[in-house]
C-alpha cells in the first residue's frame, strides 16, 4: 500500500507556516514581475471574499480585508523539505512527485504503526506538526493514493478493490492532463475520472493514443508503476562548530583548512571541482545574522591550498565584526577543468595563480577597481566601466575589451587622426574659478594656478540623460593659460551648467 | 537685422528623424523674422505641402528640398530650383522607393546622375557624403567625393555646408571642408541642420532616435543627440556662430534668391480624356450630357435643361471637362462589369453628374445648392465620391484605373497616421524601457472611453493604478507623451482617394509602393492635395454597397426577380412602416440606437424626412442643440420661427433648423457677411481633423462680420453655435440625400427581400452596427428560417434555400477559406460517406477544424441514418483525424454511435457561440423565461405596454454599450432578449457605482422607471445586477 500526502493551497501554507498570524485570515498569494502581480494561490476566506487566481494584485487590493503577501520560493522549498522530511520519518522509500505533493511506500509499516487508517493518522498528525495542512489517503497503489489526496480533503484509505469506484467522482483535473487532452475530453462532455473510466479503452486508444490509455488507466484507479524514490542531491558541505569563539582571522586558517580539504577529498572522488565556495561563520551573539562569504571563481578549483588563500584574503578584506562559533563551508560542484596547452599558445601564468594575484590586487584596491577599463556609450564625459579580466584559458577573446559592446556611432567620431594632442586628465576634476568677458573665458584660477586665458577655443556644449535625476549639462574650453609661475599651459576647462561652476578638466601635453 | 536664410531643415516627416511639425517651424521662422526658409525632409517630400500652405500664410517663401538616402547611408541635402528640378526630384524619388522594400530605399549614383537638373546639392553636415568621406579616407577621399559632386550637379550648383553645433569633432570636418571649398572654388554655405523646431524638442527627437533603432534611452548611448543644438535659430545667433565666415550666411540669401521654385507652380494637370478626332471634350462632354439627361430627368424640362447649361458653362470656364469625363469613364467600366456605384460628395449637386449616372440624386427635383457643387469665385475643385462594394469589386475599380493611367499616372493619396494617446503612450513607455506589464498597464490607462469625466484625467488614472506622478521617470512619461501627440508615425493610404494626373504623376509629387500589391501611394494626404488643387476621385468601399449588390445577386439567382435600384418603388408603405417603428437593424445607417431613438418621433413619411433623418444624428447637431428643436417643429410642439428674416429661404425646409452643411455656409454667407472662399473655408473646416482649432479663428470672423450687419447678442450667440457646434462633424445635404437612397435601398430590400438581405449582410460582416448573432435573431423574428451550418450543403458564404438561408461555413471559428473551399469541392465531385471519408477526401481540413465543425454541429447531417449528434460527430472527428500509417491508410471507418451523452442544452450554447457567434437556436433568455417572470421582468417586445413612468424590470443579453463624447457621461445600454431590444439609460452615478458590472456583465438585470416619450421606449437605470444566464461567450458592440 502507498500513502500520499497533498498540501491543498501550497503557496499558501508555505507562506502561512512562517507567518502563522495569517492562519486566520484571507490570503491571496501574489506573483511576478511587480507592479504586474497576480493572485497564483488564495485560500478558502479569501476566495468566499471575491479573490480568484489570476486576479491583479490591484484588484484584490479593491475587496475587503484580504492580506496580499508574495509569493515567496524560499518558504515554499523549506516547506517541501519539511514534508519530505515528514514523509522520510515514516519510510526510506518516498517519492517526491511534486512541490505540494509526496507519496511513500508503507509496505511493512503496519507493524510499526497500525492499520493503514492510523498510519494515515499519524501522517496527518505529523504534517500538522510541522504547520501544513495535509489531505492524506492511502490506496493499493502510489498514483491512485495521489488522486485521492488531491481529490479528497482530509483523511482517506482507499480500500483494495474499490479504487475505480471511489474516484469515480473526482473532477479530471486531479489528473493534472496535458491542456489538449482536457479541451478534448471537456468537448465530449467527459469532466470526471467515472465518466472517463468508462469509455471503451481499445476506442480511447484509437483516438487519444497511448498518452490516452494511460491517462485512462489512471482514471480508473488501475495503475500498476512502483514507486520512483527520491534521491537526495550531492551536496558538499562540511560544518564544524567550534568549542570556544574565535576572535581572529589566523586561526580561522586552521579551521577553514580543515574543511575545505575535507570538500577538496569529497569532490574528487566524486570527480569534480567547485566554481563556488560559499563560507558561513555563524557569530557569538544571539539574534545576530551569520556572516556569508561567497568566493566565485572564473573556472574550476579543486586545490585545497588556493581555495583557502582566496578565501582568507577575501575574509581579511571583508572580516566578521563578532567572534565566531561554527563555520559551514560547502562547494557547488562543477566538473573540473581539462585543458589541452597549445604548442603555439602564448606563454601566460597558471590560471590560479593569475586569479590568486588578482585576488590580492583586489584586497588592496578593492575588488570593483581591478579589471580593463572600458569606455561606455554615452556623450557623457569621463564615463568608463572597470571589466572584469577575461580568463585567457577560457575565453578566446583578448583580455581586455574596449568597446566590444559599443554600438556604432551615428554622428560618426572623427577619425583618431585629427586628435594628435595628449590629455591628461585631472580626476576628479578641479574647481576653478572663472572670469569671463562677452561669455568667454578670460581669466582663471585652480588649485594654485592662476592667470590670464591668451585663447580660448568654444564652447563646446554637451548635455544629456536628460530623462534622468542625475542629468548633465556642460559647456567645454580648451584654453591656453599664461600663468606667472608656470608660463603657458593648454587646458580643458568647463562649467557644470546645471551646478554653475567651473572646472579645469585636464592638461594638453 | 541680420540676413539669413535656413536652408536645411527637417520636419517630424522625415519620420522619426525630426521633432516638430512643419506648421511649427514655419511659425518659429516667421517670429524670427527670416524671409524664407527650406524644408528637406529624409526621401520624401511629405511635409512640404503643409509647410507650403503654413509658409503662404505666414508669407514666408518656402523652399522645396528633400534629403536622400544614399547606399553608404550618407544623406544628399537636395534643394530644387526649377520647376523642373522638383520634377526631376520627384521621379528620383519615386524611383529609389518603388524598387526597394520599406525602409530601405536609397538613391541609385546613375538616377542622380540623369535627373540631377535644376537641383542643388549641399555637402550636408555630419550624415552628408563629405563628412562621410573625410571620416572614411581623410582629405582625399574627401576631395575625390566633392569632385563627385560636382561632376554630378554641375560647379555651379554644390555648395560646402557649414553645421557649427558646438562640438569639437565637428569642427575639425568643417576646416576640412572649408580647405576643400577653397581648393574647388566653391561657395560656402552656413545651416544649422534643423531636426527640431526649438531646444526643448530635443527629448522628442531623442525618443524618435530610440524608436527608429529599436533601443531604450538607456542603451541608445552615442546615437542620441550630444546638445540640444539643431533647432532654428535666429540670423543674429547664426552670424554670431559664424562671425568668421560672413560668406557662408550671405550665401544663404543668395542661394535663397536662386531658388525659383515652390509648390505654387506644382505643374498639375488634370488628364485628358481620349476623344474621337472630330470632337473637343466639351464637345463631347455636351453630347454624352444632352443624350443622357433626357433618360434621366423625367420630365426633363426648361429648369433641368438651364440647370445643366449653367452647370457645363461652368465646367468649360474652369476646363474640367476632363475631370466630369474621367469619372463618367470609371462609372461607365462599374456599371458594365456588374459592380453596383453611386456618387456623392458635392458632385450630388450637379445635374450633369445625375444626367451623366454619376449619382443618383436628382438635384433639380431636391433643389440642391448648386453653389455647393462648383464655384468659378471661389477657385475650388470639385468633389466626387463613388461609393462601391468594399471589397474585391472596388478593388477592380482601382485597378482599373491603375490600368488606364499606368502605375505612375495614378495614386492612392496617403492618410498620415499619427502618434495618438495610446500608441504614443507605448512606445514612450518602451523607450523609458519600462517592461512590457508595465507598458501595458500604462496603455490602458490612456483612457478609450469616448466620453471623459472630470475623474477621467491621466492623472487619476494613474493615481487610481498606484503610479505616482511626482515620479520623475512617470512625470516624464506624461510630458512625452504629450509632446508626441499628432506627430507624424508613419504613412497609410487612405481609404479611397486617388489622385491621376495628365502625364506623369510622378513628376507631381513622388510615389511609393503602397503595402497592398499593386497600389501606389503619393506622399501627401488628401488634405495637401486639396490644398494644392490636385483633383482627387474617392473610390470608396461601403459595406452596405456590398450587401445591395449581392442582394440583388441572390435575389436573382433564386427568386428570379431583377430589383433595380434606381427604379425602386417610391414611398412604399412597408419600409417608412418599419422605420417609423424604428424596426431598423441591419439598415443602413438607420440602426443605430440614437437613429432608432429617433426615428419614432421623426415619423418619417417620404424621402426627404430620411435625407433629414441621415443628417440630424451627428455629432454637429447633437451638440448644437438642434435635434429637440426640429423634432418638437415638426410635431407642432413648437412654433416654426428664424433666428433672422433673411434666413427664411435657407432655413423654410428644415423648420428654421440648420441641419446641413450648406445651410451653416450660407447662414455665415448671410449673416455675416461671409464671401463664397470664406464659406467654403468654413465647409473645409468642418471636415477637417484638426476642426475645433481652425474653428476658433473663423469664429472670430463670423463674429465681426455679424455685429456689421447688426446681428448681436443672443441671436449672434445663437447662430455661432449653430454654425461652430458643426466643427463636431455635420452632413452636407447631397450626401445626405444620396445616403438616403442607400438607406432607402437597404430598407426595401429588407422589407421585402428578407432572405437575401439576411444572407447578403451575413456575407459581409464585419460591418454596420449589430453582431450577426443580433441581426440573425432578428430575422428570426421577422419570420426567417435561418438554417444552421451543414457539412453536405453549406459553402463559403450564407446561401438561401427558399425561403430559409443556410448558414455558411465562413461563420465556423478559425475554419480557413482554402480549407472549406477544398471541402466544398470535394462535396461536390461525391457525397460524404462519414466523418472518416472527410478526412481521407478533404486533407486541407486540420484536425482543429473539423473539431470546430464537429462542436457546431456541421457534421451532424452526414448520416442521417445514424442520426449523429455533436458528440458522436467529436467522438469519430477524433479517430479520423489521427492518421493510420499506410498500411491502413485505404481503409474507412463508417461513423458509429458513441458513447457519449449527446449535448445539453447549455453545452449546446457555448458551443454555438464559441464556434459560430451565434445560435439559430432559441435565444438564450427563453431558457430562463420563467425565472425572469417570477422576477417580475418585462419582455423587451412588453415594454411598449408599460405606462410611462412605471418602474420596470428588464433583462437581457448586452449588445451594445455606448458612452458618447456629447452625452455627458451617461452611458446607453441595448439589452436582447427572445422578442427584441430594450434599451437603458445609465446616468453617471449610477453607472460609477456599477461600473465594473456594466463594463463586464454580458447578461443584465436593470430595474429603473420607463420612459416612453413619441413611442421611444427606454429604461432609466437605478439598479443594476449581473445574471447568469449561460457561460455563452456574447459579443457586445461596446464603444469605449
Amino acid at each position: 500500500m502507498y500513502a500520499s500526502i497533498f498540501i491543498p493551497h501550497f503557496q499558501v501554507q508555505a507562506l502561512v507556516r512562517s507567518e502563522p498570524e495569517l492562519l486566520e485570515k484571507a490570503l491571496a498569494v501574489v506573483d511576478g514581475v511587480p507592479p504586474m502581480l497576480r493572485v497564483t494561490d488564495t485560500n478558502m476566506a479569501a476566495i468566499q471574499t471575491g479573490v480568484e487566481l489570476g486576479m491583479t494584485r490591484l484588484k484584490v487590493e479593491h475587496l475587503y480585508n484580504v492580506a496580499i503577501r508574495q509569493r515567496s520560493s524560499i518558504q515554499e522549498h523549506s516547506a517541501h523539505a519539511a514534508l519530505l522530511d515528514c514523509a522520510k520519518a515514516f519510510s526510506p522509500r518516498v517519492e517526491d512527485t511534486a512541490d505540494d505533493t509526496v507519496a511513500i511506500d508503507l509496505e511493512g509499516l503496519d507493524r510499526l504503526f497500525g492499520s493503514y487508517q492510523q498510519i494515515a493518522t499519524q501522517i496527518y498528525d505529523q504534517t500538522i506538526l510541522i504547520g501544513l495542512n495535509p489531505n492524506v489517503a492511502v490506496a493499493a497503489n502510489p498514483d491512485t493514493a495521489i488522486h485521492a489526496s488531491r481529490g479528497f480533503e482530509g483523511i482517506v484509505v482507499v480500500p483494495r478493490g474499490t479504487e475505480q469506484k471511489r474516484l469515480a467522482a473526482l473532477p479530471l483535473e486531479v489528473l493534472r492532463p496535458e491542456p489538449e487532452f482536457l479541451e478534448t475530453l471537456q468537448r465530449w462532455g467527459i469532466h470526471t475520472f467515472g465518466a472517463f473510466a468508462k469509455l471503451p479503452a481499445t476506442k480511447i486508444s484509437e483516438r487519444l493514443g497511448q498518452d490516452g490509455v494511460q491517462l485512462h488507466k489512471l482514471a480508473r484507479a488501475a495503475g500498476t508503476r512502483t514507486l520512483n524514490p527520491y534521491k537526495e542531491s550531492l551536496r558538499f558541505e562540511e560544518v564544524l562548530e567550534l568549542d570556544h569563539a574565535i576572535v581572529n582571522l589566523e586561526p580561522l586558517t586552521f579551521v577553514l583548512s580543515r574543511l575545505i580539504d575535507q570538500i577538496c577529498r569529497r569532490l574528487r572522488v566524486r570527480n569534480r571541482a567547485t566554481h563556488e565556495i560559499h563560507v558561513k561563520l555563524d557569530l557569538d551573539k544571539r539574534g545576530v545574522p551569520p556572516h556569508e562569504r561567497i568566493l566565485k571563481l572564473p573556472l574550476p578549483v579543486c586545490d585545497p591550498k588556493l581555495l583557502v588563500k582566496l578565501l582568507m584574503l577575501d575574509l581579511e578584506s571583508h572580516p566578521p565584526k563578532i567572534a565566531v562559533i561554527k563555520v559551514t563551508a560547502e562547494a557547488i560542484p562543477t566538473r573540473p577543468r581539462t585543458v589541452q596547452n597549445s604548442l603555439f599558445a602564448q606563454l601566460a601564468p597558471e590560471p590560479e595563480r593569475l586569479e590568486l594575484t588578482l585576488a590580492r590586487i583586489a584586497h588592496v584596491v578593492g575588488r570593483e577597481n581591478v579589471g580593463a577599463p572600458e569606455v561606455s556609450n554615452t556623450h557623457r564625459p569621463d564615463m568608463f566601466r572597470i571589466k572584469r579580466f577575461a580568463n585567457a584559458a577560457t575565453n578566446n577573446h583578448p583580455v581586455c575589451a574596449y568597446g566590444a559592446d559599443t554600438p556604432p556611432s551615428e554622428g560618426g567620431e572623427t577619425s583618431r587622426n585629427l586628435h594628435t594632442l595628449t590629455f591628461r586628465q585631472f580626476r576628479p576634476a578641479l574647481e576653478a574659478t572663472v572670469q569671463l568677458s562677452d561669455g568667454i573665458p578670460t581669466w582663471i584660477a585652480f588649485q594654485g594656478l592662476l592667470g590670464s586665458i591668451v585663447t580660448a577655443s568654444g564652447p563646446w556644449n554637451s548635455s544629456g540623460d536628460w530623462w534622468r535625476t542625475d542629468r548633465w549639462n556642460r559647456e567645454e574650453w580648451d584654453v591656453v593659460i599664461e600663468s606667472r609661475t608656470k608660463g603657458f599651459g593648454m587646458y580643458r576647462i568647463y562649467r557644470d551648467c546645471i551646478a554653475k561652476r567651473w572646472f579645469a578638466e585636464g592638461v594638453y601635453d | 537685422m541680420t540676413d539669413y536664410i535656413e536652408l536645411h531643415a527637417a520636419s517630424a516627416f522625415s519620420f522619426l528623424d525630426g521633432a516638430s511639425l512643419p506648421e511649427e517651424l514655419v511659425r518659429l521662422c516667421k517670429e524670427l523674422e527670416m524671409p524664407a526658409m527650406a524644408l528637406l525632409d529624409r526621401d520624401g517630400v511629405y511635409g512640404s505641402a503643409r509647410f507650403h500652405q503654413a509658409a503662404t500664410k505666414a508669407g514666408i517663401r518656402a523652399h522645396v528640398g528633400a534629403e536622400l538616402t544614399a547606399q553608404s547611408a550618407a544623406t544628399y541635402p537636395i534643394l530644387v530650383e526649377s520647376q523642373h528640378g522638383y520634377q526631376n526630384l520627384c521621379r528620383l524619388i519615386t524611383r529609389m522607393k518603388m524598387r526597394a522594400q520599406k525602409g530601405e530605399a536609397t538613391v541609385d549614383a546613375r538616377d542622380l546622375e540623369e535627373l540631377a537638373p535644376g537641383m542643388i546639392c549641399l555637402t550636408g553636415g555630419s550624415t552628408g557624403p563629405l563628412t562621410a568621406a573625410l571620416h572614411h579616407g581623410g582629405m582625399e577621399e574627401g576631395r575625390s567625393e566633392l569632385q563627385r559632386l560636382v561632376h554630378i550637379f554641375g560647379h555651379n550648383n554644390v555648395y560646402v555646408e557649414l553645421q557649427r553645433h558646438f562640438d569639437r569633432q565637428e569642427e575639425a570636418i568643417n576646416h576640412r571642408a572649408i580647405d576643400l571649398a577653397r581648393e574647388f572654388r566653391l561657395p560656402l554655405l552656413a545651416t544649422n541642420g534643423v531636426r527640431q523646431a526649438g531646444r526643448a524638442e530635443r527629448e522628442i527627437l531623442d525618443v524618435f532616435t530610440c524608436i527608429r533603432h529599436h533601443r531604450t534611452l538607456q542603451t541608445a548611448g552615442r546615437l542620441l543627440t550630444k546638445n540640444t543644438e539643431r533647432h532654428l535659430k535666429s540670423p543674429r545667433e547664426m552670424a554670431a556662430l559664424f562671425r568668421d565666415f560672413p560668406e557662408a550666411i550671405a550665401n544663404t540669401v543668395e542661394l535663397s534668391s536662386r531658388l525659383d521654385f515652390t509648390l505654387e507652380n506644382l505643374g498639375y494637370e488634370f488628364p485628358r480624356y481620349p476623344v474621337p478626332d472630330d470632337e473637343t471634350m466639351t464637345s463631347f462632354l455636351r453630347k454624352r450630357t444632352g443624350e443622357y439627361a433626357l433618360k434621366r430627368f423625367q420630365p426633363y424640362g426648361e429648369k433641368q435643361r438651364k440647370q445643366i447649361e449653367r452647370e457645363l458653362a461652368l465646367i468649360e470656364e474652369l476646363k474640367l471637362e476632363g475631370y466630369f469625363l474621367i469619372v463618367w469613364d470609371i462609372v461607365k467600366y462599374c456599371r458594365a462589369n456588374n459592380i453596383l456605384v453611386q456618387g456623392r460628395g458635392s458632385a450630388a449637386n450637379s445635374a450633369v453628374c445625375y444626367a451623366l449616372g454619376i449619382t443618383a440624386v436628382d438635384p433639380v427635383k431636391m433643389e440642391l445648392l448648386f453653389e455647393r457643387f462648383l464655384s468659378k469665385e471661389r477657385g475650388e475643385w470639385p468633389d466626387i465620391d463613388l461609393d462601391l462594394p468594399s471589397g474585391a469589386q472596388r478593388e477592380r475599380a482601382i485597378q482599373y484605373v491603375y490600368q488606364r493611367y499606368g502605375k505612375l499616372g495614378a495614386a492612392m493619396t496617403a492618410n498620415v497616421i499619427t502618434y495618438r494617446g495610446k500608441s504614443a503612450a507605448r512606445e514612450v513607455g518602451k523607450v523609458l524601457g519600462f517592461d512590457s506589464d508595465m507598458l501595458g498597464r500604462l496603455t490602458k490607462l490612456v483612457s478609450a472611453w469616448e466620453y471623459q469625466d472630470s475623474k477621467d484625467t491621466l492623472e487619476a488614472h494613474f493615481r487610481t493604478a498606484g503610479l505616482d506622478i511626482r515620479h520623475p521617470l512617470i512625470d516624464k512619461f506624461l510630458s512625452l507623451c504629450l509632446g508626441l501627440q499628432e506627430l507624424p508615425r508613419h504613412l497609410g493610404q487612405h481609404s479611397g482617394g486617388m489622385v491621376i494626373c495628365q502625364g506623369q504623376l510622378d513628376s507631381v509629387v513622388p510615389l511609393e509602393p503602397a503595402s497592398m500589391p499593386d497600389r501606389t501611394v503619393v506622399q501627401w494626404d488628401k488634405d495637401d492635395c486639396a490644398d494644392l488643387h490636385i483633383i482627387k476621385v474617392d473610390l470608396l468601399g461601403l459595406g452596405m454597397m456590398a450587401v445591395l449588390e449581392d442582394s440583388i445577386q441572390l435575389i436573382r439567382d433564386h427568386f428570379d426577380e431583377e430589383v433595380d435600384l434606381a427604379h425602386l418603388p417610391q414611398n412604399d408603405e412597408a419600409v417608412y412602416s418599419a422605420l417609423q417603428k424604428a424596426d431598423t437593424i441591419g439598415m443602413f445607417q438607420v440602426e443605430s440606437r440614437a437613429q432608432m431613438s429617433c426615428l419614432p418621433r421623426m415619423q418619417p413619411k417620404c424621402f426627404y424626412d430620411i435625407v433629414v433623418e441621415m443628417a440630424i444624428i451627428r455629432p454637429g447637431p447633437i451638440v448644437g442643440n438642434m435635434v429637440n428643436p426640429y423634432l418638437n417643429r415638426r410635431q407642432g410642439r413648437e412654433e416654426v420661427k428664424y433666428p433672422h428674416p433673411a434666413l427664411i429661404p435657407v432655413l423654410a425646409r428644415t423648420l428654421g433648423i440648420p441641419l446641413f452643411q450648406e445651410q451653416l455656409q450660407q447662414l455665415a454667407m448671410i449673416t455675416a457677411g461671409f464671401t463664397g472662399g470664406q464659406a467654403e473655408g468654413l465647409r473645409r473646416a468642418f471636415g477637417f481633423k484638426r476642426a475645433e482649432k481652425k474653428m476658433i479663428g473663423i469664429e472670430a470672423e463670423l463674429r465681426t462680420g455679424m455685429q456689421k450687419n447688426g446681428i448681436v447678442g443672443a441671436m449672434q450667440d445663437q447662430i455661432i453655435q449653430s454654425i461652430t457646434s458643426f466643427a463636431q462633424y455635420g452632413f452636407p445635404e447631397s450626401h445626405a440625400a444620396s445616403f438616403a437612397l442607400i438607406a432607402y435601398a437597404s430598407a426595401y430590400l429588407k422589407c421585402h427581400h428578407l432572405a437575401a438581405f439576411t444572407a447578403a449582410i451575413l456575407n459581409n460582416q464585419p460591418m454596420g452596427f449589430y453582431s450577426p448573432a443580433t441581426l440573425v435573431k432578428d430575422a428570426q423574428r421577422h419570420g426567417l428560417k435561418i438554417k444552421p451550418i451543414d457539412i453536405t450543403r453549406s459553402d463559403w458564404f450564407c446561401t438561401i434555400e427558399r425561403p430559409a438561408v443556410r448558414l455558411g461555413l465562413r461563420y465556423v471559428s478559425g475554419l480557413r477559406k482554402s480549407a472549406a473551399e477544398a471541402l466544398v469541392t470535394e462535396r461536390g465531385r461525391a457525397a460524404f460517406a462519414s466523418v472518416d471519408d472527410i478526412a481521407h477526401r478533404v486533407p486541407a481540413l486540420r484536425k482543429d477544424e473539423l473539431v470546430m465543425l464537429a462542436d457546431v454541429g456541421a457534421l451532424n447531417f452526414i448520416s442521417p441514418e445514424h442520426h449523429m449528434h455533436r458528440r458522436d460527430a467529436l467522438w469519430q472527428v477524433e479517430r479520423a483525424a489521427r492518421r493510420s500509417g499506410p498500411l491502413l491508410e485505404g481503409i474507412q471507418e463508417a461513423d458509429e454511435a458513441s458513447p457519449l451523452d449527446m449535448m445539453t442544452t447549455e453545452e449546446r450554447l457555448i458551443a454555438d457561440f464559441d464556434g459560430t457567434g451565434m445560435t439559430v437556436g432559441p435565444h438564450p433568455m427563453s431558457y430562463c423565461r420563467d425565472e425572469m417572470n417570477e422576477l417580475n421582468v418585462h419582455r423587451a417586445i412588453d415594454l411598449q405596454h408599460v405606462p410611462n413612468g412605471s418602474m420596470v424590470r428588464i433583462a437581457g443579453c448586452v449588445i451594445a454599450r455606448q458612452r458618447p463624447g456629447t452625452a455627458k457621461g451617461f452611458v446607453f445600454l441595448s439589452l436582447e432578449d427572445e422578442t427584441g431590444i430594450s434599451n437603458a439609460i445609465v446616468t453617471p452615478d449610477v453607472f460609477d457605482r456599477n461600473r465594473i458590472t456594466i463594463v463586464q456583465g454580458k447578461y443584465l438585470l436593470l430595474e429603473g422607471r420607463l420612459q416612453n416619450v413619441d413611442n421611444v421606449i427606454s429604461v432609466k437605470v437605478s439598479t443594476v445586477r449581473a445574471l447568469d444566464v449561460t457561460n455563452a461567450t456574447t459579443v457586445s458592440h461596446d464603444f469605449h
